[in-house]
């Protein structure tokens, strides 16, 4: 029943239906296709324990990196008026976009050892991005800080900023005010956008495997090892699928109250 | 503690020009309608608009001079504001909110703490100290707010239509509770108020606005005595009629009517007649009085037991007359009248 009460178009109930099969039946042939028996032992071999531990330690990194960016950049757009300010935030959502892959060979074309600011970072301080664990961040960075950014913007904008009049008539600097007004007022926005930007890096494959390669217990991250494995050891690849799936669901749960409030 | 102010500030078509002095102690009225540029003055005295040009001093202390290129940061000027809607800092408790203040200007967490608990004891929100803003009535939430402001001994005080959150039941005990505050307060104090009982019960005096400039400035007594707007006229309920003085009789601007004074006059005068002086007769009244014009009836306001006659005609009158009377006399909208004033009870004075 629509809300005023008429019965819905049956041509539009269909539609919908299969576009709501289009999700849900990929997700039942992961779930038919997992060996739930050897589940343990899968997750258990070197590889998977290897790609699930770099995986961790890379995006957590690249999610300590977008906060640390992303905050001086959201509060910088939201609060901010400059020139070019339309063009920087363009450029900070083109990764949104952008198909990874491109990302990659863009990273690449930096930040390689032929590239002037590559051949600098390691004829000085002997930085090697490429083929690294420390590309693999870079990567992830790239891909995920635009979602941190758009949450806090967003979140900033939105704010009663009378709060921090509040706060410098009380005698707060702009520091103070930040950290103690400003920023408990968006704690929301920015743990969403931290959770967000963290699937997202997560899940990287495309710019972390042009740029970073794919290496073992260096650049090797999971969706690596599952695109990998899917030729010689389908089952251990659909093990790691699941717990990608897993992560994803969790991260769902823990922002129902921003998406799913509505339902 | 002294606040001299000349505030200059020009956004789009709207200029404010506003000269405000308060000195030590006194409360200071803002009164005007909506837009006339009462908010902007405040965030202009707060620093959070910047003069294009004019000065604000507080005692010897230049806070914002355009010309001397001088203007202190919010955060340096010793002026607290007060919001309407008082935007406690939703995520700290009533303690910590007001210690906030405290902890900005340089004291320790713990003797923050201490201050600010002694200031709500002081407010009666010692029980609520640990309660978060959500939790607070609107009075509390309103003492919480003003012990925060003046817990950092600001030189001034800006209040922002202190009591219009409240409703009408809380209202009364809060402004008992907001004067006794302000007593209290040795700074200047400035308070916008869209409401003639606050500013009578609070200030002493008044700068009423019209669309960014000063229409009246002086002691709050003279607003009933001498209103010098139309706007302030009607939020007394008082009738204000503008005309040229010529010995005892006055020609109405609008209208160009004649009104006969008691007390000769000469040039521009603005004319006051209290309602309850205005007499309404169904027929034309016979024998002496000779301010008495035709009139029809516009509407009626029921006040108590009174009732306020809205007429139009020659001399735009509100008449105040006795519920009894308008039964008698089976008054009814759109009816045409007779109304009179006796010359002694219109007093006029230069606009």
């Amino acid at each position: 029943m629509t809300p005023s009460g008429r019965r819905p178009p049956l041509v539009v109930v269909i539609v919908a239906a299969s576009a709501v099969a289009l999700f849900a039946l990929p997700l039942a042939g992961l779930l038919q296709r997992a060996s739930w028996g050897t589940l343990p032992g899968d997750l258990s071999t070197p590889e998977a324990l290897s790609a699930l531990r770099l995986s961790v330690i890379c995006s957590l990194s690249a999610t300590g990196l977008s906060v640390m960016l992303g905050l001086p950049l959201a509060w910088t757009l939201a609060r901010v008026s400059f020139p070019g300010k339309a063009f920087i935030r363009a450029l900070v959502l083109l990764p949104l976009v952008l198909p990874p892959v491109v990302g990659g060979v863009a990273l690449l074309s930096a930040f390689s050892k032929q590239s002037s600011v590559g051949s600098l970072l390691f004829d000085r301080f002997g930085i090697q991005l490429t083929f690294s664990t420390a590309g693999t961040v870079l990567a992830e960075t790239f891909v995920a800080l635009p979602f941190f950014v758009i949450t806090v913007e967003a979140a900033l904008r939105s704010m009663d900023t009378r709060f921090e009049d509040v706060a410098a008539t009380l005698g707060a600097g702009s520091w103070r005010t930040f950290f103690r007004v400003t920023l408990p007022l968006v704690m929301p926005a920015v743990a969403a956008g931290a959770v967000l930007s963290w699937a997202r890096a997560l899940g990287e494959f495309g710019a972390t495997i042009t740029f970073a390669g794919n290496i073992e217990g260096k650049t090797q991250t999971l969706p690596l090892t599952v695109y990998l494995l899917m030729d010689n050891r389908p089952d251990t690849a659909a093990a790691l699928s699941l717990v990608l799936l897993a992560v994803s669901l969790a991260v769902l749960v823990a922002l129902r109250d921003r998406w799913l409030r509505r339902a | 503690m002294t606040l001299e102010a000349h505030i200059s500030v020009s956004r789009g078509d709207f200029h404010l020009d506003v000269r405000l002095e308060a000195s030590g102690g006194q409360v200071v009225a803002l009164l005007g309608p909506n837009g006339s540029g009462k908010s902007t003055t405040l965030s202009a005295l707060a620093g959070l608009v910047p003069l294009d040009a004019g000065r604000v001093s507080i005692q010897d202390r230049v806070i914002e001079d355009p010309e001397r290129r001088i203007s202190l940061t919010p955060e340096r000027r010793g002026v607290s504001l007060v919001f309407q809607d008082y935007l406690l800092f939703p995520h700290l408790s009533a303690l910590d909110n007001v210690a906030f203040g405290l902890r900005a200007r340089g004291h320790s967490r713990r003797e923050a703490r201490r201050q600010a608990a002694e200031w709500l004891d002081r407010f009666d929100l010692g029980p609520k100290e640990a309660e978060k803003p959500r939790r607070l009535s609107g009075g509390q939430a309103q003492r919480v707010a003003l012990a925060r402001a003046l817990a950092t001994e600001p030189d001034l005080l800006l209040l922002d239509e202190p009591l219009a959150a409240l409703d009408a039941g809380t209202r009364s005990v809060v402004r008992r509770d907001l004067r006794q505050i302000l007593d209290e307060f040795g700074g200047s104090t400035v308070m916008v108020t869209h409401d003639p009982v606050d500013a009578f019960a609070l200030a002493s005096q008044v700068v009423v606005l019209g669309d960014g400039a000063v229409t009246q400035a002086g002691p709050i007594i003279d607003l009933t005595v001498r209103p010098k707007s139309r706007y302030v006229a009607d939020l007394l309920g008082l009738n204000l009629l503008s005309g040229t003085a010529h010995g005892h009789s006055v020609a109405l601007d609008e209208t160009g009517a004649t009104i006969s004074l008691a007390e000769a006059a000469e040039g521009a005068v603005l004319a006051l007649v209290h309602p309850h002086a205005v007499a309404v007769y169904t027929t034309q009244p016979s024998g002496s009085p000779r301010n008495q014009w035709p009139a029809r009836i516009e509407s009626f306001d029921l006040l108590g037991d009174r009732v306020r006659v809205r007429t139009a005609g020659p001399v735009p009158l509100v008449g105040e007359i006795t519920a009894g009377a308008l039964a008698d006399l089976g008054l009814t909208e759109g009816q045409d009248v007779w109304i009179a004033v006796k010359a002694t009870e219109i007093s006029t004075y230069p606009r």
